[in-house]
């Protein structure tokens, strides 16, 4: 990145990878010339007994320094009691948790000084006393904190085969005006032993054909947003990733010029009856 | 039902004791999804000491690493989501691992790559440079003590860890078949001053042994007494071309000190 300066929109990066040192001192350098999106993994948004101090004013000082266009972490949690479990795990959605994850993102918010967006995660399992759709979850977390939304397809699709959900009907309960950002990646196809398919959210292939229809379908509904594509094991090089990010703008500008042709056409039958 | 705080504890401890072949659910959440998770974790804080310990992953190959880091993790668990900060215990812990009992120099190679890792995050200013001594007189630079920064480590091995970490993290044979691994070595590390990585300097015996009084609050005058070698203040001026100090201060802020 540091010697050949791609055309690329902006850059995201995880957060907790850029406290100090060389990727600090590189991320500074970038900073310049990229608008770039502080991608949080650690906040743990989710934790029943509230955030860790240290990491929130860790992500406080980088934000400080970086300035960034965004930042954003996970409708999950990984931290409990003092110990870090390196994996965004998953929340039941209850009433009791819908107001500690709005605790904690005010929290959070007001300790950076900002707002943020809440991505919702990949899911593998549901919690049978889940009252509350994740799509109703994530909107009411936006509409009590003034937070956005961080609207990852590729999960939307991984969670809603994995529960046996419509990824359509998960997508279109979101509250639009919220969206901030979209994620797209790609993810793995894992056999059981009981014949079932789980979907692994791995970020290490192409983004999959029924992600990217049902990406087409969020421009659709959402309109434009930045849109990040996320490949962080087995990273191809920069010309297969720049063409995933180009595909992305392509299907981006080609669902927007389709919606707009048939507001128009739309508004010409209403203008003649 | 269960709260949210039993839910999370139920799943903590599912993750963190249970082993990795039996997965039962936990509060409700199936064990099929309790797998993953436990999978994903064990793969995200291994992989977050390879990237700390890269010269240890390089010569133990990546499944012996693997073993050895997923049974550091089920007895140490990090305390924040700062990965970087993770495996400060990991070179002792490697040296009471038993299956790596034939490899001798690995821990202290670990506690080599530590330092490095920790003096490349650690901000390097501020530091003490040759121009703040500019000026003082023979007998107020013999009273001065330093503090030491942050950044600055001192390592002694039986084994020359420095070489087998540049040879391994070059996948250098050649290099590694010749080694002598009975020379034992004298090392300091420390960051740079511009904040982005660290060094590694050998150490002759004397300038080790300067470096470490100055290190424990000796003045220069005594460290020069104890350690003639370096009256012609060569280590010094390699002490002061980077952030090995934060500051110096005149003895008569201490104690008297007498010399040993």
């Amino acid at each position: 990145m540091l010697a050949l300066r791609p055309p690329i929109a902006w850059l995201e990066v995880h957060s907790e990878n850029y406290f100090a040192g060389e990727g600090l001192a590189t991320l500074e350098t970038l900073r310049h010339d990229y608008p770039v999106s502080c991608h949080c993994v650690g906040l743990s948004l989710g934790s029943a007994d509230g955030l860790d101090p240290e990491h929130l004013r860790r992500v406080a000082a980088l934000v400080a320094r970086i300035e960034p266009s965004l930042v954003s972490d996970h409708l999950s949690w990984s931290t409990f009691g003092g110990v870090y479990l390196g994996e965004l795990l998953p929340l039941p959605l209850t009433e009791e948790a819908l107001g500690i994850v709005c605790r904690n993102v005010a929290h959070a918010q007001d300790a950076l000084g900002r707002t943020l967006l809440l991505e919702n995660p990949s899911t593998y399992g549901a919690f049978p006393h889940s009252t509350i759709p994740e799509w109703d979850f994530l909107a009411a977390v936006a509409a009590r904190t003034g937070c956005g939304i961080l609207c990852d397809v590729n999960n939307i699709w991984v969670s809603a085969c994995n529960l046996g959900l419509d990824p359509l009907g998960w997508l279109n309960g979101l509250p639009g005006a919220a969206i901030g950002e979209i994620h797209l990646a790609g993810h793995a196809l894992k056999p059981l032993a009981d014949g079932r398919v789980v979907r692994l959210d791995d970020h290490g292939s192409p983004v999959r054909p029924e992600v990217w229809a049902l990406y087409a379908e969020a421009i659709r509904r959402f309109g434009p947003k930045p849109t990040l594509i996320e490949w962080d094991t087995d990273v191809p090089d920069l010309d297969m990733l720049r063409g995933e990010a180009l595909q992305a703008q392509a299907i981006a500008d080609a669902t927007l010029a389709e919606r707009d042709a048939s507001r128009h056409a739309e508004r010409s039958d209403a203008v003649a009856a | 039902m269960p709260s949210l705080l039993e839910t999370q504890q139920a799943i903590h401890d599912a993750l963190s004791t249970a082993p990795a072949d039996s997965a039962p659910g936990a509060a409700g959440l199936p064990a099929g999804a309790v797998s993953i998770h436990r999978n994903n974790m064990l793969h995200a804080l291994t992989r977050a000491l390879a990237l700390g310990f890269p010269a240890v992953e390089g010569l133990v190959g990546t499944d012996f690493f693997e073993a050895m880091a997923i049974s550091f993790v089920r007895q140490a668990h990090p305390r924040s989501a700062w990965l970087d900060a993770y495996g400060e215990d990991f070179p002792a812990f490697i040296a009471t691992f038993a299956p790596a009992g034939g490899l001798p120099y690995l821990a202290d190679l670990a506690r080599l790559e530590r330092a490095a890792a920790v003096a490349a995050m650690v901000d390097p200013h501020p530091a003490l440079l040759p121009a703040d001594l500019a000026g003082l007189d023979t007998n107020g630079a013999a009273a001065l003590r330093f503090e030491a920064h942050p950044s600055l480590r001192l390592l002694q091995s039986p084994f020359p860890v420095d070489a087998l970490q540049t040879a391994t993290l070059a996948a250098d044979e050649g290099t590694l078949q010749r080694l002598r691994l009975n020379e034992p070595v004298r090392l300091l590390i420390r960051g740079t001053l511009d904040g982005a990585a660290a060094e590694i300097i050998r150490l002759a015996e004397p300038a080790f042994r300067f470096t470490r009084l100055l290190m424990d609050g000796a003045s220069l005058g005594c460290a020069l007494q104890q350690v003639p070698e370096e009256a012609d203040g060569g280590t010094l001026a390699l002490l002061l071309a980077g952030p090995s100090f934060r500051r110096a201060s005149a003895a008569d802020a201490f104690p008297e000190e007498q010399p040993r």
